[in-house]
């Protein structure tokens, strides 16, 4: 059935977000409009603003809405260290970690060239900046284990090495509460193959 | 046509996200060629292991069901996993990807292809005889394209003799040119090629650095004029990779002799 010109809009408009097809985008808007029209006008009104004034960070590409984010304008945090996360929900993670003081780069994705995705759509002359400015003392690859992940850590290795600046590597393998008959081989040979020594 | 619920080899190609939690991986079989999967649920939380398993090079075996475009992976489990590709090593991992992925059509059953790719993910993974293996995969798929190059005859059909120099044109063959020719050494596209070489890769005498060289020209030619317009960005990449290297080398360097 054709539906009336606005709620099509509406419905169409919806379907951008992801893993939400046609119907579940029907869902949402019949819910908006029967039962709460007022979240849906605060949605509307917070999409909008946050559409227009959100940007990047101009020192580690994060979403602000300034011109840095919380992380980089916040003076007590660790300018020296830089974390580089492939996305901002890995900052997340990071912090919620509670153990990280120091400064983020956010890459906003991993080097695939399948995807069309290399290093200058990762804004890694923004890093460079930085490196030239000397500031940095040592960066941390926080990339995902994946054979993307590994290739863009790599990547920065060979890009930071004339900088003389230590790059470290988070470290791999068994995870909190993970028992290892059900780890798989290549976690459980890159455990063994960078074991450390117990010394605590 | 496989049972739907026999599991069958899969190189895996690449893979990249799909909606919430979904992985689509590019994959390939012996029997039916490339075969797009999707691998349902394989980036929610808990699904680590699995991920792992599709990781570009891994040879997995599963079940592939469905009627669709793009078939649903089911029960992988993995039979050869790769060293890992790090620095240049993913840079040219990801070119044979994208090769396949750009020159071969999903179901496109190209049996003799199979090994040629596990070989060529094995030895870029461990670093030895990449180059060779690289240029017998790209050998085996021009020939699986329907590209076969007379190395024995030019496009005269006169034997090709060791001590002239030919040029290639894609789609016809090779052409005797004089080397005092200037218009052949004028343009770059025209490199000439010695005879002894095209003689030695009809032999498949692939052990000398300046035959390998020559059908490295030869196979890029042959694959670009396969490509048309499109591009690889697995070889710019290598490119940009090989760039930085460089740099990099000599950025140490002049540090080093600085601090003398």
């Amino acid at each position: 059935m054709k539906q009336s010109p606005l709620l099509e809009n509406m419905i169409e408009a919806l379907r951008c977000l992801p893993g939400v097809g046609r119907k579940s985008a029907q869902r949402m808007a019949y819910y908006l409009l029967e039962r709460d029209r007022t979240g849906g006008q605060k949605l509307a009104n917070s999409l909008a603003q946050a559409m227009v004034d959100i940007q990047h960070c101009q020192q580690c590409k994060n979403f602000t809405e300034n011109e840095l984010c919380v992380v980089c304008a916040n003076p007590r945090r660790d300018h020296s260290t830089v974390c580089i996360v492939e996305s901002p929900a890995d900052v997340i993670a990071i912090e919620s970690s509670g153990v990280f003081s120091g400064v983020f780069f956010v890459l906003m994705g991993h080097l695939s060239p399948l995807d069309g995705i290399g290093p200058e759509e990762l804004g890694l002359e923004i890093l460079e900046k930085r490196l030239v400015s000397g500031d940095v003392q040592e960066i941390i690859m926080a990339t995902g284990s994946t054979v993307e992940g590994e290739a863009t850590a790599h990547f920065i290795r060979d890009m930071v090495e004339p900088y003389q600046i230590p790059v470290t590597r988070i470290a791999q393998g068994v995870p909190m509460g993970g028992e290892l008959e059900y780890l798989d081989a290549n976690t459980l040979a890159r455990s063994i193959t960078e074991r450390r020594k117990l010394d605590f | 046509m496989t049972s739907e619920r026999t599991a069958i080899p899969l190189i895996v190609l690449h893979s990249r996200p799909y909606s919430d939690s979904s992985l689509i991986i590019e994959t390939f079989s012996e029997h039916q060629g490339r075969i797009p999967v999707l691998s349902k649920g394989a980036r929610r939380t808990g699904k680590q292991s699995l991920r792992a398993q599709l990781q570009m090079g891994v040879l997995i075996e599963a079940c592939v069901t469905g009627r669709g475009e793009i078939k649903s992976l089911v029960r992988p489990e993995v039979i050869e996993s790769t060293a890992g590709f790090y620095g240049e090593s993913f840079a040219m991992a990801s070119y044979i990807s994208e090769l396949l992925i750009k020159l071969t059509h999903p179901g496109d059953p190209h049996p003799s292809l199979f090994s040629k790719i596990l070989n060529c993910f094995k030895a870029i993974s461990t670093r030895q005889n990449t180059l060779l293996s690289i240029r017998l995969f790209e050998q085996c798929l021009l020939t699986e394209m329907g590209v076969n190059v007379d190395y024995e005859q030019d496009v005269n059909g006169n034997a090709i003799d060791a001590n002239e120099f030919y040029r290639l044109t894609p789609f016809y063959g090779f052409e005797c040119v004089a080397m005092d020719d200037k218009n052949v050494e004028s343009r770059s596209s025209h490199v000439p090629l010695k005879g002894e070489a095209l003689l030695a890769i009809s032999r498949q005498y692939l052990s000398d650095a300046a035959v390998l060289s020559t059908v490295k020209y030869i196979n890029r030619r042959l694959i670009d004029a396969q490509l048309g317009t499109t591009k690889l960005n697995s070889r710019e990449l290598w490119l940009k990779w090989h760039g930085r290297y460089q740099q990099t080398q000599k950025a140490s360097l002049s540090m080093q002799n600085n601090k003398a």
